[in-house]
């Protein structure tokens, strides 16, 4: 008998196979920084003039963000200097007769002074930055807007690293110092008010051990 | 009255003298905002820190035109 209809067998459903996922090395996760980062481990949007294609950065570090109190503090007075004084100042302009357009422009000009100095207290501490990376340490130093500096030392040529913590500040907000003590002629590296110092002691140990016996 | 004369004369003289000195402190002071300026767009080459270079270079470029204006309106008001 001709069969009319015959079902199909039906095939055992079986998923789609996903993409395996083959890691051959486990990636690290690279974490993007913020604004006010100081301290960030495999960090992800930096990068240096000098860097090679393949170098990767481990540790990206700058000064912690309580060592910026001091010029803070200082901008805050000044903004508020030329309101305890706004009765000075109005006797000052007629007792010399000067005009009140005078003490307007002068003082948008105090402003603008305030806000220079505000600015470049941030960006001598936005771009004093230090890099270490698989290979070497990048040391960029920024100060009195004239001057900068970009010092690196290969990773092999580092002896030793030892850090301090001192006060109670340092010790409340775990920031410290750490130092560099780089082979032969070469200037050492002086991390200063860096956060977590004994954590970059100990990378930094790390890395040079990895080089040294590689 | 030529003592009141001279002594609006002498007050005027001082009055421009001032806004000599000012402008000439404001032109000054365009010249430091360029300065600060070209540090950050020089900084922003040496170091690429995600994409708050271009933010800072916009602020650095604010207090460059903030001089400017500055500068202008006091060689018109004063």
């Amino acid at each position: 008998m001709p069969e009319v209809f015959v079902a199909k067998e039906e095939k055992p459903k079986t998923k789609k196979n996903p993409k395996r996922e083959i890691r051959e090395e486990p990636e690290k996760p690279v974490d993007s920084l913020g604004f006010f980062t100081s301290y960030q481990e495999n960090p992800a949007l930096v990068s240096f003039q000098t860097q090679e294609q393949d170098e990767r950065i481990i540790l990206f570090l700058r000064r912690h963000f309580i060592t910026n109190l001091p010029w803070l503090l200082t901008t805050a007075v000044l903004i508020l200097l030329p309101i305890f004084f706004a009765g000075f100042l109005s006797q000052l302009t007629e007792s010399l007769l000067l005009p009140e357009r005078f003490l307007f422009i002068l003082l948008v000009f105090y402003y603008l002074i305030v806000f220079a100095y505000a600015f470049i207290n941030f960006i001598t501490w936005f771009y004093a930055i230090s890099l270490i990376t698989e290979k070497e340490i990048v040391d960029v130093d920024f100060s009195d807007i004239i001057y900068h500096n970009v010092a690196t030392t290969k990773l092999n040529l580092i002896e030793d690293v030892d850090y301090t913590q001192t006060g109670i500040l340092q010790s409340f907000f775990d920031f410290g110092d750490v130092y560099v003590q780089t082979a032969g002629n070469k200037p050492n590296f002086d991390f200063l008010g860096i956060p977590k110092p004994k954590a970059v002691a100990s990378i930094v140990h790390n890395l040079i051990g990895q080089t040294n016996y590689a | 009255m030529p003592e009141e004369l001279s002594f609006i004369f002498s007050l005027l003289q001082s009055t421009l003298l001032l806004k000599i000195v000012v402008v000439l402190m404001f032109f000054f002071y365009i010249l430091f905002a360029l300065i600060v300026f070209n540090q950050v767009r020089v900084m922003n080459n040496i170091v690429k820190i995600a994409h708050f270079g271009s933010f800072i270079s916009l602020i650095a470029l604010l207090h460059l035109i903030g001089a400017i204006s500055l500068f202008l309106i006091a060689l018109v008001i004063l």
